[in-house]
């Protein structure tokens, strides 16, 4: 493989794996916000 | 008549549910990696720009199809509904007509249901071909002679193919029974085993196919930059189409997947989850894709500019017609086969029960149908239509004529239609970036109002002209006007027709009035 070949398939590695890994951690530090709106009564959640 | 004595304000409607934000994940990864993560993807790179390709694909991922994504969400999380539900109450009392584009949604799904259940059939047909390579050298009169039995541009609708026809029957059998289980039940579970085998089979396939002689030409040839090629509008656009066709976006389908998570849910975040999952799915494909090509090309001593000259690689050709060849040629062919028409298989029967929920969740909503019965009175007459277009003679010409007006003409217009309606003529979008920003960690405001009110409708307008002038000044060759006048042409009629229909048929509950959770308190 040529040199241009392998530095877009390490970019394209780093940018979708990357950003699915940045997202999951973000996800995963902060899963729900801390202050939901009280829900209306009865409400199913 | 609707039913009055339900209208009492419907704050609090009885809905199905995710088992949690995991299941809606995982289910929503399931719809948006599909047939086209597979198959188009790999050639559209390759043909606009190569490596450089990633560049306007990242920026139409985080200008149109993130955005779009999170229209969806919003719609159909504030409103709680499939596409027509969710449109009725958005519009309020005087918007009864907004519920059209809903059903013009549900019957986008409903025409994409019937073929792509068709092409699901073909996998599993060639999954168990995979074992002895009965397709032989000549692999493309074998799909459409052999298999197909293709019977010219009109003929054979009601000439059956006992080859298509029984496993189109099973896909439409295991299909319904999904359904019939519910979101958690069934959709959710369905997910939960096909996601996980889906990522080991085709990270198999992958791995095995970087070890193969000639894979890293392949890459080569694939993740080349050509920079120059990022003047070409055209390469941007064809990113933009990528992203918006490979993310489920603008037909119902996270829209109807979003209305089933609780009130209190993170959006936004998961989303991000959803769009690079999609696209890291995409990059390991074209990998793969590419690296197996570049087998090819190394065993017929081809170059790889001579391979894609003279194959397919996109498509329903791709897959049926130039992997066979490239199947039978390798060392394990077996496992290698089965291995690559078992992902197809899998990742597209997540994606046909998130398109068929849309159609379900609607007749739900419209007629307070249970989920089985849902199930049934839907699954039934769409597996009989299906049955008698595609398990015939007729089925491959079809197929291409419905795909690509369904696809090309009829998601575009939904989605264009989606954010001028929500956007601009009910002002709907503070309400929804509010209320994207107030339930999620990652927030949204002015940019994201900016992207799905005038960015993303002005791409999608370009391409929609672009397609239907190009549809209008170089009629198909391969098919007669009549076939395109009436699958294709006729296809979008048929769903404007219905999708007006539906909307004077009365609710079995009323929808309105409708208290939307949170209550909405402004953009500040």
């Amino acid at each position: 493989m040529t040199g241009a070949a392998i530095a877009m398939l390490a970019a394209s590695i780093l940018v979708a794996p990357g950003c699915l890994a940045a997202s999951v951690a973000f996800l995963a530090a902060r899963p729900e916000i801390a202050d939901y709106p009280p829900s209306p009564p009865g409400a199913d959640d | 008549m609707a039913n009055r004595s339900a209208a009492a304000p419907a704050a609090v409607p009885e809905r199905q549910q995710w088992s949690g934000q995991l299941g809606f994940i995982v289910s929503a990864i399931g719809s948006a990696v599909g047939l086209g993560n597979i198959w188009r993807f790999p050639g559209v790179a390759y043909a606009n720009g190569g490596g450089a390709f990633i560049i306007p694909y990242l920026v139409a991922l985080l200008t149109a199809g993130v955005p779009i994504l999170f229209l969806d969400y919003a719609l159909g999380h504030r409103f709680r509904g499939s596409p027509p539900l969710a449109f009725r109450r958005m519009a309020g009392r005087g918007g009864r007509w907004a519920e059209s584009i809903g059903w013009f949604q549900v019957m986008i799904c409903f025409f994409i249901a019937i073929y792509y259940a068709a092409i699901l059939a073909w996998a599993a047909s060639y999954f168990v071909f995979s074992f002895d390579q009965r397709w032989g050298e000549d692999t493309i009169g074998f799909l459409t002679q052999t298999y197909l039995q293709t019977d010219g541009a009109t003929g054979g609708l009601l000439a059956p193919v006992a080859g298509v026809l029984l496993p189109l029957a099973a896909i439409w059998v295991v299909a319904i029974v999904v359904m019939a289980f519910g979101v958690k039940k069934g959709v959710e579970r369905a997910n939960f085993i096909a996601i996980p085998v889906l990522v080991i089979a085709f990270g198999a396939l992958v791995v095995r196919a970087l070890f193969l002689p000639g894979a890293s030409e392949g890459l080569n040839s694939l993740f080349t930059p050509s920079f120059q090629a990022l003047a070409d509008p055209q390469v941007w656009i064809a990113a933009y189409a990528q992203i918006f066709f490979s993310l489920s976006i603008a037909f119902g389908i996270m829209l109807t997947y979003s209305s089933y998570r609780r009130r209190r849910s993170n959006l936004t975040s998961p989303g991000l989850v959803v769009a690079f999952a999609n696209s890291t799915f995409e990059i390991l494909a074209g990998v793969g894709v590419f690296s197996i090509l570049g087998f090819m090309a190394h065993e017929n001593g081809q170059t790889m500019a001579q391979l894609s000259d003279e194959n397919a690689i996109t498509g329903v050709l791709l897959s049926f017609v130039t992997f066979p060849k490239v199947v039978s040629q390798m060392p394990g062919a077996a496992v290698f086969g089965a291995l690559f028409f078992g992902s197809l298989l899998l990742a597209g029967f997540t994606s046909l029960i998130s398109i068929l929920q849309v159609i379900s969740g609607a007749l739900q909503d419209k007629f307070h149908l249970s989920e089985k019965a849902a199930a049934v009175r839907m699954g039934l007459p769409v597996a009989l239509i299906s049955l008698a277009c595609f398990g015939t003679k007729a089925g491959l010409p079809n197929l291409d004529v419905v795909d690509k007006h369904i696809n090309e003409v009829g998601i575009v217009v939904s989605a264009i239609a989606t954010m001028v309606v929500a956007l601009w003529v009910y002002r709907k979008g503070g309400e929804l970036s509010w209320h994207l920003a107030r339930l999620s960690t990652f927030k949204v405001g002015a940019a994201w109002r900016f992207l799905v009110g005038v960015l993303s409708p002005a791409v999608l307008g370009y391409i929609l002209v672009a397609t239907v002038y190009q549809f209008l000044a170089e009629p198909s060759a391969d098919y007669s006007l009549r076939l395109v006048l009436t699958a294709g042409w006729g296809s979008l009629a048929l769903a404007v027709l219905v999708a007006a229909a539906m909307v004077l048929l009365p609710w079995r509950q009323d929808p309105l009035p409708f208290q939307p959770y949170p209550a909405y308190e402004g953009v500040k």
